[in-house]
Formats: C-alpha cells, sequence, structure tokens
C-alpha cells in the first residue's frame, strides 16, 4: 500500500498545499452531483449521484484539459475518501449481517479468483502470451485490479509493458460492468443482495466497485462494500501462493514468499470497517448517529467517485491494446455469469 | 518538484483512511449522546 505523503515532498505542509487544489475540484464537483440528483425523477433509477459524479469527473478530465496541479488531489479524493467512507458506512452495519455476508461471499470469491488467475494463465500461453501476464491479468480481474498487480509485479518480476497492459484490462472491466448493472440489473428486477454480490464480486477496482453497488441501491452499495472487501482481504493469500507456485516451477521470483506478506498486503481499512460494524451492533451508536454517519459517508463517497471519473482518461484507454480489450471483455463475461449463476442458484435459491 | 526528504513522516493510505474514518465517528458518537 502506497504511503503520504509520497516521499517526494519536504514537509507535511508542501503536501497539503498540493492536494488541496484537486480536493476542493472535487468537492464542488461532488456537490454538484448531488444537487443534480435532486433534479432527476424519482423513477430513473439508473440516473443517481453515483453516475452523475462519475460522469461529472470524466467529462472534466476529458471535454477539457485539467491543470496538472489538480493531479494529487484528484488521487487523495479516489482513494483516501473511499476509506473513509468505507469506515462510516460500517456505523450502519450490523456485524452479524456483515459475517453472513461474508462468509457466503468466501467460496464465491475463492472459486472466482483461483479460476481467474488459473484460466489467464492457460489462455494466455494458448495465445501465444506468457503465463506471467495471464497470471497478472488474471489476478487483476480476480482480486482487486490495480492495487492487486501492482503488489504481485515485483514478485512474479513482471515487465513494465504486462502490468501496463493487466492493469488496462482490468480497468476495461469495470467500465463494462459499470454500464452494464445498473440498466440490465433494473430491467431486470434483480434484488439488492444478488446487485450487491455481482458489483462486489466481478469489479476489479475497489472504489468502482462500490460505486457501481450504490449505483444500484444503498443496500446493493453496502453489500457490494462487504464483498469487495472480503476477495481485497483474500489478495495478500494469492500473492503468497502464487510465490509458492512460482518457487516450486523454478520460474524467476523477485520476492521471496513471507508470513509477513499477508499483514502488508493486508487492507486495514476494513479494520475499521468491523470496528465500526463492533460499536454500532454494541449500540454504542445511536439511531441518529447513524443516520449522521451514513450522510456523511455518502459525501465522502461522492467526492471520491468524481475523483474516479476524472482519473479516468479516455484518450489513454483508446490507446489500449483492442486485443486486450476483448481479453478483459471475454473474462468479464465468464466472471459475470459464474457470479451470477452462484449468487441465483446458490445463496439466494 | 521538491527535494526528497527521508525524515518526513509517513503513513499508509488505508491506515490513514481508517483512522480519520474512526475520529470522524467518535466525534459523531460524542455529538449524539450529549
Amino acid at each position: 500500500m502506497a504511503k503520504i505523503p509520497p516521499a517526494n515532498y519536504t514537509s507535511i505542509a508542501s503536501y497539503l498545499n498540493s492536494i488541496y487544489p484537486g480536493i476542493g475540484f472535487c468537492v464542488c464537483l461532488g456537490a454538484a452531483a448531488k444537487w443534480l440528483d435532486q433534479l432527476v425523477p424519482a423513477n430513473l433509477l439508473i440516473i443517481n449521484y453515483v453516475l452523475i459524479s462519475i460522469l461529472l469527473g470524466l467529462l472534466a478530465r476529458n471535454a477539457f484539459s485539467l491543470p496538472a496541479i489538480l493531479d494529487e488531489g484528484i488521487g487523495f479524493s479516489s482513494k483516501i475518501f473511499l476509506y473513509i467512507g468505507i469506515v462510516l458506512l460500517g456505523a450502519g452495519l450490523n456485524l452479524v449481517d456483515i459475517i453472513s455476508v461474508g462468509l457466503a461471499a468466501i467460496f464465491m470469491v475463492a472459486i472466482s479468483i483461483t479460476f481467474s488467475i488459473a484460466f489467464c494463465g492457460w489462455l494466455a500461453v494458448k495465445i501465444g502470451k506468457n503465463r506471467r501476464w495471464g497470471h497478472l491479468v488474471g489476478t487483476g480481474i480476480g482480486i482487486c485490479g490495480v492495487s492487486a498487480i501492482i503488489a504481485l509485479a515485483p514478485v512474479i518480476k513482471a515487465r513494465e509493458k504486462e502490468i501496463f497492459t493487466a492493469i488496462g484490462a482490468a480497468l476495461l472491466v469495470d467500465l463494462t460492468v459499470l454500464l452494464f448493472l445498473p440498466t440490465v440489473g433494473h430491467s431486470l428486477g434483480w434484488s439488492d443482495n444478488l446487485a450487491g454480490f455481482f458489483a462486489g464480486g466481478v469489479s476489479s477496482n475497489t472504489a468502482q466497485s462500490i460505486a457501481i453497488g450504490h449505483a444500484y441501491s444503498d443496500a446493493a452499495g453496502a453489500i457490494a462494500t462487504i464483498v469487495k472487501s472480503v476477495r481485497n482481504t483474500l489478495m495478500p493469500v494469492v500473492i503468497l501462493a502464487l510465490t509458492f507456485l512460482y518457487t516450486k516451477k523454478n520460474l524467476p521470483l523477485g520476492e521471496k514468499a513471507r508470513a509477513g506478506l499477508l499483514w502488508t498486503k493486508f487492507p486495514k481499512f476494513i479494520i475499521g470497517l468491523l470496528a465500526a460494524a463492533v460499536l454500532r451492533t454494541a449500540g454504542v451508536i445511536p439511531d441518529e448517529g447513524v443516520l449522521m454517519a451514513r450522510e456523511l459517508s455518502s459525501w465522502f463517497f461522492v467526492v471520491c467517485f468524481v475523483g474516479i471519473g476524472a482519473g479516468i482518461n479516455l484518450k489513454e484507454l483508446g490507446r489500449q491494446d483492442m486485443f486486450i480489450v476483448g481479453f478483459g471483455f471475454i473474462m468479464t463475461l465468464i466472471l459475470g455469469l459464474y457470479v451470477y449463476l452462484y449468487s441465483t442458484y446458490l445463496l439466494f435459491n | 518538484m521538491d527535494k526528497i526528504n527521508p525524515k518526513i513522516i509517513q503513513i499508509e493510505e488505508d491506515w490513514f483512511g481508517c483512522v480519520i474514518g474512526l475520529a470522524i465517528l467518535l466525534v459523531i458518537i460524542i455529538i449524539t449522546k450529549i
């Protein structure tokens, strides 16, 4: 996990100076998204503040040339505000619900991650790419996109181009799910549970996964957060497992497997989510506090979602190899079909 | 670009978000309990 402030800053003050313009920009567009959301008729379920905020960010980045001074703050908003929002979301969740959703998700997710990595590794060899590239793409799509790829890359000595294309494939998967779920899910009358498992189980980037869940409904967003957290928690286990596999097969390794890897790669914001849920379940947080935390959490999320939109440069995506687009699309279809069938017939039957 | 300063105190992004989130929650609890 990256650290803040980055090492190239001389002081906390210089770092704060570099992030506040971007945060201010995301807050302004986030407030505009919330305002626009109130103008949208209530029966238009597809259009809500999540989609509006992502679209505003996307529009700002791609229609206008945003000054570089905003970049650090936009990056900060799309990550830190997400973690804060997730912790506050925990204040409205019951620990028993988290455990029951988490237990239901863990088997589904363990199968999808294993399949995704093994299948991508196999397919990569069949189509003339190397297995390492396949494992990178499989890890990105199976677990949590960019952060899993970045975490795995030094371990299996991936090359820069392999990392770039794997990240591209994971981003394309997210864009596909973002457009698919609110439109198709609502027209087919999917329940919040199913939509939440789909958003949390298929989309690879944590922020986009939660955004997609919330784009469906707030309840689906909460379920997507738990399912996605389970996937993230499995990231260090997968990296350790792949390290052992590469050691066993005598493939090049950058870092040696060590038990400490499990902790260094563990997403710590999940501890905050669980702590908040424990406080709620123990009755420490009153109903009024839950409402306040939920409102604040939606504000942190909306600022984060603007940051996500503003972080997507369509020109860069357009430069992606069409082959990668196809690869990511096929994996999304397979993963989506699996999560749909597993959720429909094994979890909510 | 500023020069690299090894003495600057750094914190992992997810720990930072976790701590700030819990601090805000603590403030909410105090406000609503008073």
